[in-house]
């Protein structure tokens, strides 16, 4: 299990678990009290992230400093916290959360300028209570959301998932579940910010490896191409595909990419070099 | 041409207040107190059943009424979420009936919800005022019987009857032994 299961799974996956998607709808303010329109926790881990990048090229040993910092404080952290899943759990998480809502991507506008106008360009997912008062932020939502039943979502998912999306569940204060992404290198922020920076918490590696049956294995190359994260490469003496575990995100896009099911996922946890590797 | 004034996207104070003073949870609590002067063992437990149960379903009652008398933004969303999916009605409006019904009643500002999904909605209660005033004016023997289970019990039962959903109801924790009272709604 990795250290999120251990604070918050119940015994389980974290992110399967139902208490980690329940909210209440209302919340009554202390009389005499101003509404806080204070720094949701998405923005605050922004900022602080931004605030370490900036480090990068001013002082390279302050940046590793405040990195590894960074990835000690886990959910003690203003950060997100985040891990790679593959379609098949991200379809058992649209079973435990309730609404779910399409959403244009945030990460996209910043990395790409690049603004998804309609419920078929969305690929940001929102999931509970908390999306029935959308409207509240105008500017967040810019366009509108788009609700889904269940079996919408999990279509939803597999379409990004065909298109090579990673799925990413994202936390939103403590351990409520409240976003599951559809994320890409080098779009999605982070992915970029775990895979060229090194800070964990928002993209921690996921529960399963992928790997090869080689005997089933033609060489083709699809899955290569898949990969976000460099772990995949054609082995030039076999002509196969081949997984350098350690890099392994267990994302799952490789197995849904192969036409000859020669990809599968292995847990992570079987595999003892792996085990402390998030 | 005047527009109406958008709607809240919080539950309205008045209904909230009115609630409260409607349902005042020393009302059963007196009346625990009467019967368990005249009665004795299995018949005052009998009794103190049948109080609780009568003011759960009272509860439920003026919760549906006046929360769907006084409506507010999410709700208005959840029920347009509701209608364009058909999904998450299961949990999610008769949460917001529960939800109105303990913080019109308790001294909280939130309701502790411990799973909303397709299958089930349940939720917790800590400090409760119910309880407190039995243990107050019963003491803690008669109190840790937890009779008044079946005023929660009775409450979300008749929720989920009054809008048409089956479900089962089921007490998962209670206060003395488990530090909190759990009340859950399985699909049924």
């Amino acid at each position: 299990m990795c250290w999120v299961c251990d604070i918050y799974g119940d015994g389980g996956l974290w992110y399967l678990n139902p208490k980690n998607y329940a909210r209440n709808l209302y919340r009554l303010r202390t009389p005499g009290a101003a509404r806080a329109f204070g720094e949701d926790p998405e923005t605050l881990g922004l900022r602080r992230m931004q605030e370490i990048l900036e480090t990068r090229f001013t002082d390279r040993e302050e940046f590793s400093r405040l990195v590894k910092e960074a990835n000690e404080m886990r959910e003690k952290g203003p950060f997100q916290i985040g891990q790679v899943v593959p379609l098949q759990d991200a379809h058992k998480m649209v079973e435990l959360s309730g609404p779910f809502a399409a959403m244009s991507c945030l990460c996209r506008i910043h990395t790409r300028a690049r603004e998804e106008r309609s419920p078929r360009e969305y690929s940001c997912g929102g999931l509970g209570v908390g999306m029935l008062k959308w409207e509240r932020w105008p500017e967040r939502y810019k366009g509108g959301v788009h609700f889904m039943s269940p079996d919408e979502a999990k279509e939803w998912l597999t379409k990004w998932n065909k298109r090579g999306m990673v799925h990413i569940p994202m936390t939103f204060g403590g351990s409520f579940i409240g976003g599951l992404c559809n994320c890409d290198y080098p779009d999605c922020l982070v992915i970029r910010h775990r895979v060229d920076y090194g800070m964990e918490t928002g993209c921690l590696k996921g529960h399963y490896v992928a790997k090869v049956d080689y005997d089933l294995c033609t060489g083709c190359g699809d899955c290569v191409q898949r990969c976000q994260f460099g772990a995949l490469k054609l082995e030039v003496t076999t002509r196969k595909a081949n997984i350098d575990l350690l890099q392994c995100f267990g994302c799952g896009l490789c197995e849904t990419g192969c036409s000859q099911g020669a990809i599968s996922l292995a847990d992570r946890m079987s595999f003892p070099m792996l085990q402390e590797v998030w | 041409m005047t527009q109406a004034a958008p709607l809240s996207f919080d539950l309205n104070q008045e209904m909230l207040d009115m609630l409260g003073q409607r349902l005042d949870i020393q009302r059963p609590v007196s009346k625990l107190v009467e019967v368990l002067a005249g009665k004795r063992g299995a018949e005052a437990e009998e009794a103190a059943r049948g109080i609780f149960e009568d003011y759960g379903r009272e509860w439920a009652g003026l919760t549906l009424q006046l929360g769907e008398r006084h409506s507010d933004r999410t709700y208005q969303v959840l029920k347009e979420v509701v209608d364009r999916t058909g999904s998450f009605g299961f949990a999610l409006i008769p949460q917001r009936f529960v939800e109105i019904a303990y913080l019109s009643t308790q001294q909280i500002r939130s309701l502790p919800i411990v799973e909303n999904n397709n299958r089930r909605l349940a939720y917790e209660m800590r400090d409760c005022r119910i309880f407190e005033a039995v243990k107050e004016r019963c003491g803690e023997a008669v109190a840790n019987l937890m009779t008044c289970r079946q005023a929660c019990l009775a409450l979300v039962r008749s929720i989920y009857e009054s809008l048409g959903l089956a479900a089962a109801i089921e007490m998962e924790a209670s206060l003395p032994q488990d530090g909190c009272c759990r009340f859950a709604a399985t699909r049924a």
